[in-house]
């Protein structure tokens, strides 16, 4: 059994490099297909007219005139040790600037997951529950409104309502609780629609298997049944939504933060494409990306712990 | 019941964006600074917005922009990925397994960040919105078509054509395809409002319709600094995006469900 399971866990880490390499590959090379010179690009941002000299010197200097297999390969090596290059319009490091901005993205992210799935589980098992009561009618209506609803508009709605009309929340910026909350509470709402939606089916499909039948025979109480085995059942196929929902939640706050004025990286990778600043876009997505692998690996394979029925042969 | 409402309203949404060019009371392009924020009116039903334009045939235009590029994305991706899933799962060998690393690939990404990607490689419009999202949404439909196909190519009625002699385009249009179609459908309409949703988010954040198309999330984004005593001038696209989305929801969870 254990052993099992440190096998799977041993191949999922190895085809890990794998997919790491497939996505800096991808991410390197779609940067090179830009209809623009990189070099061209630079030279407009500082102000100096591009001749077809100036950007082949530069080429040569930045080393853009070698063979493209040359440039990803050196490229990579300054990505394995962490350096991701310096901005076209800051002259920056990409690695510090993306480093000063993500924690208020992971922030944002991390709170509107928990709060959804916070909300969402106790009502998608409530209306699970009862399926013909008026609790269940509404839960489904409201969940379908709001993954009906555009995450920006739903934003700004609640600025103009909490904070123009109510003035109990700022209407943006950053720096105490009362900041987080609207913008926790935009990002938060279409995913507890997604989730509850989610759950209350999978819940629904579950009362109706003959071991719950057989539970309630042997005289197992209704909570025993629910807490013990019910919920288990119901959640654990539902964890890699979980995770791929929280690597969602990355770029759906590029939205939200906007809207917010909210210093986090979403912000600064809009900018980032408006100027073509291609290193920072670049090393964003290859973070975020890795990021969301690494999700999913960890969701995988808790679901392989709390469910070991799982086939291997669907990975392989 | 509601399905029926639903799908009727949108067909009327669908005839009405046809001929919006020819039923706008006013020109939604029009610029008139002395008719700055006027209240509805018979002459301007849903008011003027901050360059005195008329919102009402501002969003009734900017609705072809929004349902009408979300139906191109879609029917092109669909197609697409159709032809994609079908040489996966005919082929084998070669293509069959770059195809499979390739998926596993551009899967791991979230697809809104590869959509991301493209767009800042052709730079911001709606175009390369379009080529993005179409992009993505081949690749995410195509994996789920592969798998349908291999799953029905497993099923007996097939494997019995196949010794009967079916083969090709034949066994493809009257054994595979049928089954699919369902599947195809539901993609479609439940994935409508997302794209619908998806667009109005890039041109709100400046990526994708630029000014002075009236796109609605464009709109939004217009709006917004007018939002304190002007609420109508974002108020009134966004309700135009909700409504399509949640009567598309609505006709694709029922035709899920059934």
């Amino acid at each position: 059994m254990k052993k099992t399971l440190w096998l799977f866990c041993l191949k999922r880490l190895a085809s890990l490099p794998i997919i790491l390499l497939g996505v800096s590959l991808l991410t390197f090379f779609l940067m090179r297909i830009v209809p623009i010179e990189p070099a061209e690009v630079i030279l407009r941002l500082s102000g100096v007219t591009p001749t077809t000299e100036s950007i082949r010197s530069l080429e040569k200097e930045m080393g853009l005139n070698l063979p493209l297999f040359e440039q990803y390969w050196l490229w990579l090596k300054d990505v394995l040790s962490l350096q991701f290059g310096t901005s076209f319009v800051s002259k920056l490091p990409v690695a510090e600037e993306l480093l000063s901005k993500f924690p208020a993205t992971v922030l944002l992210a991390i709170n509107s997951f928990v709060l959804a799935l916070t909300i969402s589980v106790p009502s998608g098992i409530i209306s699970a529950l009862y399926p013909y009561s008026l609790i269940n009618k509404f839960v489904r209506m409201l969940s379908i409104i709001s993954v009906s609803l555009p995450t920006f508009w739903l934003g700004f709605m609640l600025i103009y309502i909490f904070s123009i009309q109510l003035n109990l929340f700022p209407t943006n910026g950053t720096g105490s609780l009362a900041h987080l909350i609207l913008p926790t509470c935009t990002l938060a709402i279409p995913i507890i629609g997604l989730f509850t939606q989610t759950i209350q089916t999978a819940m629904t499909q579950e009362l109706t298997k003959p071991y719950i039948d057989y539970a309630y025979q042997r005289g197992l109480s209704k909570k025993t049944i629910i807490m013990k085995h019910v919920l288990k059942h119901t959640l654990t196929p539902l964890l890699s939504l979980f995770g791929l929902t929280l690597g969602n939640l990355m770029a759906g706050a590029i939205v939200v933060e906007q809207v917010f004025s909210w210093p986090g990286v979403g912000r600064y990778l809009i900018e980032s494409i408006i100027n073509r600043d291609y290193p920072v876009i670049q090393s964003y997505v290859l973070i975020v990306a890795t990021l969301y692998v690494c999700i999913n690996l960890c969701t995988d394979i808790l679901q392989r712990i709390f469910d070991p029925r799982i086939k291997e042969s669907t990975y392989d | 019941m509601i399905k029926k409402i639903c799908l009727l309203l949108l067909s009327l949404i669908g005839i009405i964006s046809l001929f919006a060019p020819w039923i706008v009371p006013n020109d939604p392009y029009l610029i008139d600074t002395t008719k700055r924020f006027f209240n509805p009116s018979w002459q301007y039903p849903l008011g003027t917005d901050h360059l005195g334009r008329c919102i009402f045939s501002r969003i009734l235009i900017g609705m072809r922009y929004s349902v009408g590029s979300a139906l191109i994305i879609q029917l092109i991706s669909s197609g697409f990925s159709l032809a994609i899933a079908t040489i996966v799962t005919f082929r084998q060998g070669i293509t069959k397994k770059i195809f499979i690393r390739l998926w596993d690939i551009l899967l791991s990404f979230p697809i809104i960040i590869l959509a991301f990607a493209l767009i800042s490689v052709f730079g911001p419009g709606l175009r390369s919105v379009i080529i993005a999202l179409v992009f993505a949404q081949t690749i995410y439909y195509s994996r789920i078509f592969h798998n349908a196909m291999i799953s029905l190519s497993e099923m007996n009625y097939i494997k019995a054509a196949r010794v009967s002699g079916t083969t090709g385009i034949k066994l493809l249009k009257t054994h595979f395809i049928p089954h699919i179609l369902p599947t195809l459908y539901t993609l479609l309409s439940l994935d409508l409002g997302k794209v619908i949703l998806e667009i109005a988010g890039f041109s709100f954040i400046g990526l994708g319709v630029q000014a002075p198309i009236p796109e609605w999330g464009m709109m939004i984004d217009e709006g917004k600094q007018y939002m304190r005593q002007y609420p109508a001038l974002i108020i009134y696209p966004g309700i135009s995006i909700f409504m399509i989305v949640l009567l598309l929801h609505q006709v694709g969870v029922k035709k899920h469900a059934n």
